[in-house]
This record gives C-alpha cells, structure tokens and sequence, in this order.
C-alpha cells in the first residue's frame, strides 16, 4: 500500500472518530459526580498525553535501528524525526489542556508539580532533538546524533509515567490502567474514554503517514539539487534534466 | 459548560489545525518547486556555448 492510499483511508477514519469523540464527550456523557462537567477533559488529555508517549517511543526505535548497523538505513532516521516532530505537538498539547484542566480543579494554571515539570522537561529534551536536527551537518551524521538524543531523551518518557507514584503530586494517580487493571471508570464514560484513545492514536498515525511522505519529498528535492550541482545543470534547460533524474531514482513508500 | 472545558478542546483543535496548516502549507512548497519552464523563458546563453540537451 501507498502512502497516499494510506493516508486516503486514515484520514477520513480519524476525522469520523475525533468528531464522534468530540459529540459523546462534550454533550451525551453525564457530568461527573464531582468534577462536573470538568470531567469532559477526561476525553482528551489523557489520549493526548498518550500518544507523546508513543510518539517519543517511535523515535527510540527509529533511533535504535538507525543505530544498529544491521538496520542502519536513514529511512529509520527519517522515522524518528517525524514522529518526534508530531510528539513534541502532542507533548505542548498535553501541557496546555493539563494546564486548562489545572486551573479550576486546583486553582492553578502552572505547579512545579512532578508530572507537570517532568513533561515541560520532555517537551524541552524533544524540542532540542528538533533543533539538533537543523544544524548544519551531512545526512549521517545529523542521524547518528539525532538518534543519540532521541535515545536518551525517551528516558524522560517512565519518569514522567511513574512521577505520580513516585512522589507526592498534585495530579491524580493512574486511574485508567492501573495495575491490575481494577479500572474506576464505568459505563459510556469508559468507552468514551476508549474511543479517545483510540482517535487519537488515528490521529497520530494520520499526521505521521503525512509527514512522513513530506520528508521524503523533502529528502528527494535535496538529492535533486546535488546531482543538479554534480551534472552543472543549473541555469540550462534544467526541466528535462530534473524528470529524467526523478525518473531513475526510486521513491520510498 | 464552564468555559474550561470549551478552552481545552479549543486548543486541541487549533494545536491539530495549525499543524494540518503547517503540513498543507509544506505541501504546496514541495509541489511548486517543480515548475515548467518555457524554452522562451530561458535565459540567453553566452555565445559559443552549447546546448546541453
């Protein structure tokens, strides 16, 4: 399957559940019996939080076999920085709607909380991962430093997770999945919960697949311009030149 | 509701939106760094030099 046939279904998909998400957490789930319609964040913060979390787990991988020399490949490389890219979005999301959640449930915007600045820390590590990224560098070795960072970087991911049993925290312990699985979430108010989770994840792998077929253009449009300056094209007749260039290289996806 | 919720759903979507935006926008510049360019359009070649093509 193409990425962009991948992406024709995805979208779609994502919107239809994101929309039904959006209708059963704002208007048919019940308040909460002590939040009140406070509650109705429920439906997105957590799915949001949870997919930085796969995100930066994405880019590990991509980063793990970028670096194993089996694997190496900058089609791994590139796989990182784009899940990256969309997890540092879904981190800031995370912080805002936890800040917007915050305020009337603890009457602050911002705490010097542990989960709350363990995830400030993860947006900074992975916003410095993007920064790396534009140095100016060769392909390899920007990868090969992209992937050191975004190894050591996804450390930060199981403190954040484990921060509200590890210290004593103004955020609320697990709720959902808990060990044991002994949820405290019932009814329409779970499965709105579940579909949250499950959009979300859409969400990401819709975002994903379109960056992902970007940075491909993007690789292939810098690959275009050194054989341009190899062959001295510039300035001719570059069309024909060009077409017969994208017509020898092979496109990933 | 009590305005909290509508601000954090507001931001979802406009966080969401302004990456699609972002992403349309890199789109458009990838699709348009292609274009055709007329024979006439070229620039004149300095004499003796050959055509390439």
């Amino acid at each position: 399957m193409t990425l962009r046939r991948a992406l024709r279904i995805s979208a779609p998909i994502t919107g239809v559940l994101l929309f039904a998400n959006a209708i059963l957490g704002l208007y048919i789930t019940p308040p909460d019996k002590v939040q009140g319609n406070l509650a109705r964040m429920l439906y997105i913060h957590p799915a949001v939080a949870w997919v930085a979390y796969l995100a930066f787990g994405v880019t590990t991988i991509g980063s793990l076999l970028y670096l194993w020399k089996a694997t190496r490949s900058l089609r791994w490389d590139r796989i990182a920085f784009v899940s990256a890219e969309v997890g540092v979005l879904f981190t800031a999301l995370t912080l805002i709607t936890g800040s917007i959640w915050g305020r009337p449930a603890w009457g602050v915007w911002w705490t010097w909380d542990a989960r709350l600045t363990s995830t400030a820390i993860l947006l900074l590590l992975y916003l410095g991962y993007l920064a790396l990224r534009g140095l100016p560098s060769s392909a390899e070795t920007r990868a090969k430093r992209s992937a050191i960072v975004g190894i050591v970087s996804f450390i930060d991911v199981p403190i954040v997770h484990e921060s509200v049993i590890w210290w004593r925290t103004l955020h609320q312990g697990p709720t959902v999945a808990s060990l044991g699985m002994n949820s405290k979430i019932h009814g329409i108010m779970a499965w709105t919960l579940l579909l949250s989770f499950i959009a979300f994840t859409l969400l990401f792998v819709t975002l994903f697949l379109w960056r992902y077929r970007l940075a491909l253009q993007e690789a292939e449009r810098d690959q275009i311009l050194v054989d341009m300056r190899k062959l001295d094209v510039t300035g001719s007749s570059t069309r024909s030149k060009v077409e017969e260039l994208l017509s020898t290289r092979p496109v990933e996806g | 509701m009590n305005g909290y919720v509508e601000a954090g759903y507001s931001a979802v979507v406009i966080g969401v939106g302004g990456y699609i935006a972002y992403l349309t926008q890199k789109q458009r510049q990838l699709k348009r760094l292609l274009v055709p360019i007329r024979v006439d359009q070229e620039r004149r070649r300095p004499k003796g030099s050959e055509e390439s093509n």
